[in-house]
């Protein structure tokens, strides 16, 4: 399918954009300002009519088409929001948030304990030993211990009796478990490091693989050399200022 | 200054790790390596679980990401559509996200041969973007047509025919949450899998897994794929490699580069360490 002189002009800007946003990983310059500035606008003003938009299908249109005048209550809660633009009346904006929070906090406590607590904790209720599936067995003491454990690290008021110069038995037993909490943890975390790489490195796949496409490779290269321009442009700026700064001292030291 | 820590001085440099890694990801994409990976348990149940479902399964389908996020959730949504297309589904995409409109023409876009098979308002429809977050959610649990009386392009939905079938939370065989927060997932999981039983299937950015992985080992969801991986797998179950099959050899590459320079740093992290401790005190 042959692009319109449009849509090629959109993926210039949005290769040009991809590229001067990436070039911070190498020195803040002036492109890089520019991009995040004009995706600030963009996104905000983009997300404004789009909830417009959405407020006119799900808000609007039940009333005028349906009848359904009850919406005209969330509708004016909502519109309360814009009352911290009203100076000493800024406190009107409180009622919006106060609906929204009363509403938000219902809908989601009302299934919470099911779904977060009981749900969880049945699911750690596992069997210890698994006839003829060693590697199973031990997944499931590990991470018993490693639940009891972890919490155990966080209850902060109850610690058996005993120090670490003279432990009671229970103490040792407590101590135990909790080491395995904070192993498990930190593999938690190891765990969470590497899929964070993972996901950065696949965007970075992602966005290369848009930038070499045919459509977009002119763009990049432009786009590449303005980067190049600039960087050089505020290494040359900051060697100025450092050159300056240090002439600036020699004449305070010298004076 | 020793050269070890001239060495870790220069490893340190995070302009020659990105030069690296620009070289190492560039490389596979001009060349295809083509290494060759395997199916997990995880991703194969999906897959089952996908082809078990009955002829006609109405299917809900959460899009709820940034442009940033295709890379890694396109290829495994569009691999799961290509495959759930053979069922002749009824599809009702949403978005609780305002980026939602935007990522679903370029899923339609990605998939165009899915999209060919699938006649609007019958087969599938786009309601757009809903504010109202979690509450959005779960009213759209209650009754679809009447939370929603305009899709995304404006069309009433009380005389579209997909809603005969696919209304409310306990018509749906399936709903599918294509996300690159953790926040939706939880929403799904409170409003549409607890009070209903509605069977949940994540599709998630690796970085977020370990965060929805106990809702799939509580059996709250039947499972997920994640990330390009997850999509390189699924791609091959369906006997489409794809974009994401595509980029496995960069994203091996890349991952080589980051573990070299995580045990390179490691290594003279030491050695500098070793060398200050064997040094006599000046």
């Amino acid at each position: 399918m042959a692009l319109s002189y449009w849509d090629i002009f959109g993926v210039w800007i949005a290769a040009a954009i991809t590229v001067w946003l990436y070039s911070f990983a190498f020195k803040d310059n002036v492109l890089y300002k520019f991009s995040e500035h004009l995706f600030l606008g963009v996104a905000a003003g983009y997300s404004f009519t789009l909830g417009l938009d959405a407020i006119s299908r799900t808000g609007i249109t039940p009333i005028v088409t349906q009848g359904r005048v009850e919406y005209i209550v969330p509708i004016i809660f909502g519109l309360l929001f814009f009352g911290k633009y009203l100076g000493r009346y800024a406190w009107i904006a409180r009622y919006g948030s106060m609906f929204v929070l009363g509403v938000g906090l219902s809908i989601a406590v009302r299934t919470a304990p099911e779904a977060f607590i009981l749900k969880q904790v049945a699911a750690s209720i596992l069997p210890l030993y698994i006839p003829g599936d060693p590697i199973m067995s031990i997944t499931h003491i590990l991470m018993v211990l490693i639940i009891i454990g972890g919490i155990l690290y966080f209850v902060f008021t109850f610690i058996p009796g005993g120090t670490e110069q003279r432990p009671t038995t229970t103490y040792k037993v407590y101590d135990i478990l909790v080491k395995f909490g904070i192993y498990g943890m930190m593999v938690g975390f190891g765990a969470l490091f590497a899929r964070t790489v993972m996901t950065r490195v696949a965007f970075f796949i992602g966005r290369l693989r848009f930038l070499m496409g045919p459509e977009a490779i002119g763009a990049t290269v432009v786009a590449v050399i303005l980067v190049a321009i600039a960087i050089g442009y505020a290494y040359m700026q900051e060697r100025k200022g450092g050159a300056q700064a240090a002439g600036a001292q020699t004449a305070t030291s010298s004076s | 200054m020793s050269a070890a820590e001239k060495i870790y001085n220069i490893l340190s440099t995070r302009q020659l790790l990105y030069v690296l890694l620009i070289i190492m990801v560039l490389i596979p994409l001009l060349h295809p390596f083509g290494i060759p990976i395997s199916i997990s348990s995880r991703v194969k149940a999906v897959y089952e679980y996908i082809e078990k479902l009955p002829d006609h399964p109405k299917v809900l389908i959460e899009i709820y990401y940034e442009p940033a996020a295709a890379t890694e959730l396109e290829p495994g949504l569009g691999a799961i559509l290509r495959h759930l297309v053979k069922k002749h589904p009824k599809l009702v995409f949403v978005s609780l996200i305002a980026t939602g409109p935007i990522m679903f023409e370029s899923l339609k876009r990605y998939v165009p041969d899915v999209f060919k098979q699938l006649k609007y308002g019958e087969d599938y429809v786009y309601l757009g973007f809903l504010t109202g977050g979690e509450a959005a959610c779960a009213s759209l649990a209650r009754g679809i047509k009447e939370f929603v009386p305009k899709d995304n392009y404006g069309n009433p939905t009380a005389n579209m025919p997909i809603f005969k079938y696919a209304d409310k939370a306990k018509d749906f065989d399936l709903v599918i949450i294509v996300s690159s927060g953790t926040d939706v997932f939880e929403w799904y999981v409170r409003q549409w899998y607890t009070p209903y039983h509605v069977p949940l299937l994540f599709v998630a950015l690796s970085v977020i897994a370990p965060s929805i992985e106990p809702f799939v080992s509580a059996g709250q969801a039947i499972g997920m794929v994640v990330g390009q991986r997850g999509a390189a797998e699924y791609e091959l179950l369906v006997g489409k490699p794809g974009s994401a099959m595509a980029a496995m050899d960069a994203q091996s590459f890349a991952h080589g580069l980051i573990i070299t320079f995580i045990i390179l740093g490691n290594i003279f992290y030491w050695i500098i360490r070793l060398q200050k401790k064997q040094a006599p005190a000046r």
